[in-house]
């Protein structure tokens, strides 16, 4: 017996070690799919599509990270959510294929504007029906973006259509009956108002967008121009729902009587948080939050007879099912890249060398051009993925300050001893000019470009929108990394102790914070860590990470001096630049003084509202320069993008506005 | 014996109040907003609303009124509905989750159970056996063989050896997927083709007679039992080995030899009952920390259960989830100990006789 089982253990031994010694190898070896693959090397790209097949072509499988929030339109603010909306439900207009700026009609056929950019007449769509099979009416689109507007909520992008309906600087509906903001997001609070200052509230909302489903028409009334309307009425925020179904599930009822019941409705307590019922090409067909599963299957009715762009689809899409899963660990979801069984998955840019060898095919951006080129086969032509390399995202990580930190009781452990004394930094810090100038020489952002990014990311001049936008300029000045220069900064720092030293002879402790996995925020702030105490080893800030609700509660509440955070565009204009950073999101946070954060208000409030694009042009190029010699933020690279999806996949292309995919487009051999 | 049985049973509702004096304990080092979740869902930012939910559900009442409402629910006045109250199984709301943290193990401990079922049958009986058979071939190769065997496996961390045999028998040899089911049995399981009754889904595809869907639903358990069971083995070995080798050395079993008993029923009848006895202990502790959820196995799997929610909320801060799933944890950990002991009783008459 002992002899048999001697025999077994040391084949299983035996086995354990050629499995073991053969793994890595055999990871980088062909899968399954390029087993059948012809010579590629002689026929590049052209050939190679008809070689790789799926073993489902019916069914895409995204592999991702997380899952959304709550599938309600009206409060969904991040891009796991946006991919099923995106899907699901439809906007009036929608994005020219691959561009950020041109429109295309979606549920409106076609539009007019009033000369004076106040009244905007949108045709509705004839013939689209729900996926419950109601048919899509005015009243449906009007009763949307009622709800949007009535509904508020400030974790919701609903502020994209209250500054245009209500007026910039009303980033809330319940502004209209507390100026100063403090009914925001107290539902409590609002039904506590007056019944008929909340009823004529709610009827000022329903003037400013009226349907007539008599005419097929919808008629939205601005409460001031606003350049980027069009934009904002092709995000998410702005998707059509059915009303009568909405009514019937819980939502919002459409009544003025008692809009103030549902208003700040939340992403968990909304009843269409995890229901859709949209007019979009896919329909969800469940969502499982244990195995973090979204499964959307084919509306086979849909509505889309004419392609809405050369060469688009139309009918049914040619996918039967989309499946898309959250695969939190890296592993895991590269193995299912190599099996075949991810169509696409989240590359993370420290994983990227692990995925390269299985590109057997590539496509880049021509940043000249605009465009991606043509596909070109790789060195290891016969590999299963295709990348798509180097389109410009339009996100944008940034180190962020705080000019005067907000301290608990019983002192803050992220300023040290609240002193200019070497041992911590005093509360108003950062409100020193200098200071902040100096942090952004001080910073070696080429360093984080080669190190962290392989080269993925370029810098922009320091105004604080992307290339391509209106205000956006490449000969603006921008802080380049100099040692010197920061030195001098700090050198000319007006802030004293007691004792009358400044910065740079006390030295200086504080803590800057980073949200832990984001491992760019942490590189940054390392690098930054890292070249200070080359410049004055008396400069000590250490870089510490936090689980992102604890980041997100503590820089809210004013207590960091420092931390990394990024922004991602919801529409394609300057105006979702600078309004979050010298205004909103993360203005409010900055802790501007008074006439600062006035100054930077109007130069904003002036640019959405200018009629034309020049006009708007003029606004921020002052802006910018102002911008630049406050210095408020230091500004990090613009990411570029990598796209992996395996070769039997067509009709990709790439829109940095879509969150994720836009599956109609999609097929696979 | 039966005292022994009652005696533990009558200490089982002292253990439970212990547990939940010290979650509840842990609970007062959040604010009284925070805590707010243990009634409602939605709460409000704004500082007067919060004041009132506050007030209507007695969070700033003294410590013990607070203690009983957590455990019985709070009335709220306007409606006259009753929220939370652990004894009513109401843990509070997740936030992470978006629903009843009590829904989130409902719909996550079936796969946490199913794998602690199928991971502790091989942990055990190749664990034990690979003990036994070290302990009766003492320092041979055989002995040698099996400790080294499992000691590599006791210092693989469980993700370097779960990405290892998920690299070569999902990602190379396409064998064994992760996940807890393919999407085809997801989609049968959504039109309703397919009924879940247990949602333990090898013993759902028995009843519905679905052999195709047992075949799935085991391929997808295979990595992570594998995994889980490897990092094992070491301990049962090393158990069973040396307190094996304690009883062959006893007085009893040379006795028995003396009689002309053979080698291998001395084993069976007198030294292997003996010996098995601290493994009944080992077998408990790991049977409740299965069940608490394997938070690695299940992140590198992708599979479904508490371990891998639990996480996910503690690196979000969530507490009132975490400290719901701590509860649930708790009232397992008590009553697999009660079934320990009670087994051990049956296993060691030392025990009952002692107490009788």
């Amino acid at each position: 017996m002992n002899k048999k089982i001697l025999t077994i253990l040391s084949i299983v031994l035996v086995f354990g070690m050629l499995i073991i010694s053969c793994g890595p190898k055999a990871a980088e070896a062909p899968t399954e799919a390029s087993e059948a693959e012809a010579p590629a090397a002689e026929e590049p790209a052209a050939a190679a599509p008809a070689t790789f097949a799926s073993k489902d072509p019916t069914t895409f499988n995204t592999v991702t990270i997380g899952e959304p929030d709550t599938l309600d339109p009206a409060i969904d603010y991040e891009t796991a959510g946006s991919e099923i909306l995106q899907n699901v439900y439809e906007t009036l207009v929608f994005y020219k294929k691959d561009s950020a700026t041109e429109f295309v009609p979606m549920l409106a056929s076609d539009w007019t504007v009033s000369d004076d950019g106040l009244t905007y007449t949108f045709n509705i769509r004839q013939g689209v029906t729900f996926h419950n099979g109601d048919p899509l009416t005015p009243s449906d689109v009007a009763y949307s973006l009622q709800r949007v507007l009535l509904n508020g909520n400030t974790n919701s992008p609903h502020l994209l259509l209250s500054e245009p309906f209500l007026g910039i600087g009303i980033i809330d509906v319940s502004m209209l009956i507390d100026p100063e903001g403090n009914l925001m997001d107290s539902r409590e609070g609002m039904q506590a108002v007056d019944a008929a200052q909340l009823k004529s509230v709610c009827e000022k909302v329903k003037a400013a967008v009226v349907a007539d489903d008599a005419a097929g028409t919808v008629t939205m009334t601005l409460a001031q121009p606003y350049g980027p309307f069009i934009a904002t009425l092709a995000h998410n925020i702005a998707s059509i729902v059915d009303a009568k179904w909405a009514a019937e599930q819980g939502a919002w009822d459409g009544s003025c009587d008692t809009w103030q019941d549902y208003y700040a409705t939340t992403w968990e307590n909304s009843p269409i948080a995890e229901i859709t019922n949209g007019t979009g090409p896919f329909m969800l067909e469940s969502w499982d939050h244990a195995s973090k599963t979204l499964t959307l299957t084919r509306n086979d009715n849909y509505w889309r007879s004419e392609a809405l762009w050369d060469g688009a689809q139309t009918g049914p899409a040619k996918l039967a099912r989309v499946v898309i899963q959250g695969v939190d660990e890296w592993g895991t979801r590269f193995s299912m890249l190599q099996a075949g069984d991810a169509d696409s998955a989240v590359v993370p840019i420290a994983n990227v060398s692990q995925v390269d060898p299985l590109v057997g095919e590539r496509v880049d951006y021509d940043a000249k051009a605009g465009a991606f080129g043509p596909a070109v086969a790789t060195e290891t032509a016969d590999q299963p993925l295709r990348l798509f390399y180097g389109a410009p995202g339009l996100f944008r990580g940034d180190i962020l300050m705080t000019e005067q930190v907000q301290v608990p009781e019983g002192g803050s452990p992220y300023i040290g001893s609240g002193k200019l004394d070497g041992k911590g930094i005093p509360a108003n810090f950062f409100l020193d000019e200098h200071i902040r100038k100096a942090f952004n020489y001080c910073m070696d952002w080429d360093t984080m470009i080669q190190d962290f990014y392989q080269g993925d990311a370029v810098r922009t001049s320091y105004s604080l929108v992307l290339p391509g936008e209106i205000g956006y300029n490449p000969d603006d000045p921008m802080y380049e990394y100099d040692p010197a220069k920061c030195e001098e900064e700090f050198k000319a720092a007006e802030l004293v102790n007691e004792d009358g030293k400044g910065v740079w002879d006390t030295g200086f402790y504080f803590v800057s914070v980073w949200n832990s996995g984001n491992t760019a925020r942490q590189t940054a702030l390392t690098i930054l860590s890292d070249s200070l105490k080359k410049v004055n080893p008396k400069f000590q800030m250490e870089v510490l990470s936090m689980p992102w609700a604890a980041m997100l509660h503590y820089y809210q509440a004013k207590q960091l001096p420092m931390y990394m955070i990024g922004w991602q565009e919801d529409i394609h204009d300057p105006h979702n630049w600078y309004s979050p950073y010298l205004v909103g999101t993360y203005g409010s946070n900055f802790a501007f003084p008074d006439e600062v954060a006035a100054m930077f208000t109007d130069y904003v409030n002036r640019g959405v509202a200018a009629s034309d694009a020049a006009a708007r042009e003029a606004v921020y190029k002052e802006l910018n320069q102002k911008v630049y010699d406050y210095a408020p933020i230091i500004n990090g690279p613009v990411p570029t993008n990598r796209h992996y999806e395996q070769r039997w996949v067509n009709g990709y292309y790439f829109n940095p506005l879509y969150g994720g995919f836009y599956y109609y487009e999609l097929s696979k051999n | 014996m039966t005292t022994y049985i009652i005696r533990r049973i009558l200490l089982v509702p002292l253990l439970l109040l212990g547990v939940t004096i010290i979650i509840f304990g842990m609970l007062q080092f959040l604010q009284p907003a925070e805590r707010a979740a243990l009634y409602i869902r939605d709460i409000p930012k704004n500082p007067e609303a919060l004041e009132s939910v506050i007030r209507t559900y007695g969070l700033d009442k003294p410590i013990y009124i607070q203690y009983w409402n957590w455990l019985v629910g709070q009335k709220n006045p306007n409606t006259g509905e009753i929220h939370g109250g652990i004894l009513r199984g109401d843990f509070g709301y997740s936030r992470v989750g978006a629903e009843p943290v009590i829904d989130m193990i409902k719909h996550r401990f079936p796969a946490t159970l199913e794998l602690a079922i199928w991971a502790i049958i091989p942990i055990i009986v190749v664990g034990v056996w690979l003990g036994i058979q070290a302990a009766i071939n003492h320092n041979k190769f055989i002995d040698q063989f099996a400790r080294v065997f499992s000691i590599i496996g006791y210092s693989f961390p469980a993700f370097v050896f779960g990405l290892l045999v998920l690299m070569i028998f999902y990602a190379n040899l396409k064998w064994f997927p992760p996940g807890r089911l393919s999407n085809w049995v997801i989609a049968e399981i959504n039109s309703g083709s397919f009924k879940t009754y247990t949602n333990l889904m090898t013993i759902d595809a028995l009843i519905n007679g679905r052999l195709d869907v047992l075949w799935d639903a085991l391929r997808h358990l295979i990595l992570p039992v594998i995994t889980l069971s490897y990092i094992s083995w070491a301990t049962f070995l090393r158990i069973t080995r040396s307190s094996m080798l304690e009883t062959l050395n006893q007085d009893y079993m040379t006795t028995a030899k003396a009689k002309g008993i053979s080698t291998k029923v001395a084993i069976k009848k007198h030294a292997l009952p003996n010996a098995l006895i601290p493994v009944v202990t080992i077998s408990g502790f790991t049977v409740v920390s299965l069940l608490g959820g394997v938070v690695i196995t299940e992140t590198i799997f992708n599979f479904p259960g508490i371990g891998s929610a639990a996480a996910n909320a503690a690196s979000q801060l969530d507490v009132v989830t975490v400290l719901g799933f701590a509860l649930f944890n708790g009232v397992i950990l008590i009553l697999a100990n009660l079934v320990a002991d009670i087994l051990y009783a049956l296993v060691d008459p030392r025990i009952r006789l002692s107490t009788n």
